[in-house]
């Protein structure tokens, strides 16, 4: 299929540049993805990730301008993981289901991102513009190279502590997660914290890569959420095969192959590529909702 | 007095309603170390609510609880679990989405970390080592506990509730789900754990392996207690009848009422709901008269989870007729894992 590809686009799919942007374009969703995976896994369906995003990306330019590196990431990781704190507080607090909650938390940080945005332009300024500085991060070797020990924490904390472990036995069965004297809260709110962890780090690489980010408004943000999202499900369907860990970076540059290779064919971004995406999330539920069939033993 | 004739667990008047229905009754207990107490009674006679409370799964309306003379009131299974109570639970107790080996350790896996992180290696050894050396049948250790057998779930429960050493072991009909060989082990490990001493509540539908296993028996009848005897002194009949309140002539109390030929046993065909159309059929599965009575819960039950599916259905699919009888089909596989677990035979 990949040699179709490459021979219908003029053999410029299976080039190491090509593949290099395929891979580059696959950092941030990786990122953003296994964050999504502590959320989900718990049932913490938090659809205001892209509004986040963007909110922490902008933060973590604003640091960044000013102490660096440095604080690109600390901007990146602070505002993450102090905003799915908040998410992860209202949701537990108010008892609304979090997919609705998520999206009232989402409509507030947009419209945060978009008082900033006004303010910035009334004052003769622009959002947050990196311009040619700290774009190392956002760039080929640098953003691949972070997918390494990435992989590595998201591993380990998923799989090899407490806190991951309590997130899979709350989002599989509560009840008996709670028999076995876990607090499903505190276990969902740590969840949202890692969660905001690696949305931080996936919102430093963002800032890095696009270099200015522009607030969005009208819930436009929750699009956001769909790359990931069909990267959670692939990841899911692949679970029997695949750690969860590793299946998400597989989903996640199987989308970046997709959507290259679509833009390499001439198909438009942005409107059939986006149908491409929903049809795909729909497939991809289809398979993975298809393993829950089987006979009682 | 010897050590056996001391009460380990004292259960003083102790009551329990869920709403208007009073499922334990003012019942009081004197259970000794190193005995192995037989709890029997119909279904809804209050035995499982009555063991929840004294594994902190229950609250305790009213009533008190002593464990060694010290006042013993567990908030939760984890807190029974450090004062030495264990509980295996009638409905299945394990967590599906984790490994055999996380499950048994769950909430326990500080004593494999170091700077946080799990020692996996370790906690497989000690989970192989648990099976071992109580003579259970082992079990993949990293399969996912969904994907085990009902057998293989109670197996891994009953060694999760055993590295704890607990004082108090008790065990809530799980021998129905056990094999011929499997229940020999069983039999042989409880023996062992009475003569270290440990108390055994026992509750079984089985009222000969009962009276083979237990030295004393409670029975309990609509949320009370009838009277506690001793094993040796009674017989079938007698239990029987202090169970129902009268005379039994049949080889059980229980009659299993065959269900005709009309398989499959639900059709539920050609329901639209917002554009879906649903076509179930179930495999044929023998049910007891149990079942039969309940059936109308249970079918509200299960066309609940094919409405919510279908709902989340139409909502995936963008409003898009679509036939998914593959998701009501898992929907009614994992209902009826849950909710229909049979007395006799098998589903």
């Amino acid at each position: 299929m990949f040699l179709i590809v490459h021979i219908a686009a003029d053999f410029r799919f299976l080039t190491a540049r090509n593949l290099g942007i395929i891979i580059s374009h696959a950092v941030i969703p990786t990122f953003v993805t296994w964050g999504m995976v502590f959320s989900f896994t718990s049932g913490m369906i938090d659809l205001s990730v892209g509004a986040i995003v963007i909110l922490a990306s902008n933060f973590a330019g604003f640091l960044g301008l000013k102490w660096g590196y440095a604080g690109l990431l600390l901007g990146g990781l602070a505002a993450g993981v102090f905003l799915q704190a908040l998410n992860g507080f209202v949701f537990l607090k108010t008892n609304i289901p979090p997919w609705v909650a998520g999206l009232g938390m989402a409509m507030i940080y947009e419209s945060i991102g978009a008082i900033y945005s006004n303010l910035a332009v009334r004052s003769g300024g622009m959002v947050v513009t990196l311009g040619s500085k700290l774009r190392a991060l956002g760039e080929l070797p640098f953003n691949v190279l972070m997918l390494v020990p990435g992989m590595v924490i998201v591993y380990i904390l998923f799989c090899r502590t407490s806190i991951g472990l309590n997130v899979r036995a709350v989002g599989s069965d509560l009840r008996v997660t709670r028999q076995m004297g876990i607090d499903p809260e505190r276990a969902k709110f740590l969840g949202m914290v890692v969660c905001g962890v690696f949305l931080g780090l996936g919102s430093a690489i963002n800032q890095s890569y696009v270099g200015q980010l522009l607030p969005r408004t009208g819930l436009s943000s929750v699009s956001f959420i769909f790359q990931p999202l069909t990267a959670v499900l692939i990841a899911s369907s692949m679970s029997a095969i695949f750690n969860v860990v590793i299946g998400v970076v597989i989903g996640t540059i199987s989308l970046s192959a997709l959507f290259n290779a679509l833009t390499l064919l001439g198909v438009p971004s942005g409107t059939w590529q986006e149908v491409v995406m929903r049809l795909l999330v729909i497939l991809v539920t289809i398979v993975s909702m298809g393993d829950e069939e089987g006979i009682v033993k | 007095m010897t050590a056996r004739d001391t009460a380990i667990l004292r259960v003083e008047n102790i009551s329990k309603s869920f709403g208007p229905t009073r499922a334990v009754i003012d019942v009081s207990l004197e259970l000794r170390a190193g005995e192995i107490h037989g709890l029997i009674g119909e279904n809804g006679s209050g035995k499982s609510t009555l063991l929840s409370m004294i594994a902190g799964i229950h609250a305790r309306d009213q009533g008190s609880m002593f464990k060694s003379n010290r006042p013993y009131d567990p908030l939760s299974p984890a807190q029974a679990n450090e004062q030495g109570v264990s509980m295996v639970v009638q409905e299945l107790g394990l967590v599906d989405g984790l490994t055999v080996t996380e499950n048994i350790f769950l909430g326990k896996t500080q004593q494999f970390a170091r700077r946080g992180i799990i020692n996996l290696k370790r906690m497989r050894e000690e989970a192989a080592l648990a099976f071992a050396s109580w003579g259970i049948a082992p079990v993949p250790l990293d399969a996912l506990a969904g994907t085990l057998t009902v057998e293989e779930k109670k197996l891994v429960e009953l060694v999760r509730a055993l590295p704890t050493d607990p004082d108090v072991l008790i065990l809530d009909e799980i021998t129905a789900a056990f094999s011929h060989n499997n229940r020999v082990a069983l039999y042989e490990l409880l023996a062992e754990l009475k003569s270290q001493g440990k108390l055994i509540l026992f509750v079984s539908h089985n009222l000969s392996e009962v009276l083979a296993l237990a030295d004393r028996i409670t029975v309990l009848k609509d949320g009370e207690k009838v009277t506690t005897l001793d094993a040796a002194e009674s017989s079938e009949d007698e239990l029987k009848r202090l169970m129902v309140g009268r005379e039994i002539k049949e080889t059980y109390y229980y009659t299993p009422a065959r269900l005709a030929d009309q398989e499959p046993v639900l059709i539920a065909d050609g329901i639209t709901v917002a554009g879906v159309l649903i076509s179930v059929v179930t495999e044929s599965s023998r049910r007891t008269s149990t079942y039969k009575s309940w059936g109308k819960l249970y079918m509200l039950d299960l066309l609940w989870v094919i409405l919510s599916r279908a709902i989340s259905a139409v909502d995936l699919f963008f409003r898009q007729t679509q036939r998914i009888s593959s998701l009501a089909q898992s929907s009614l596989s994992r209902f009826r894992e849950k909710r229909f677990r049979p007395r006799h035979g098998e589903v």
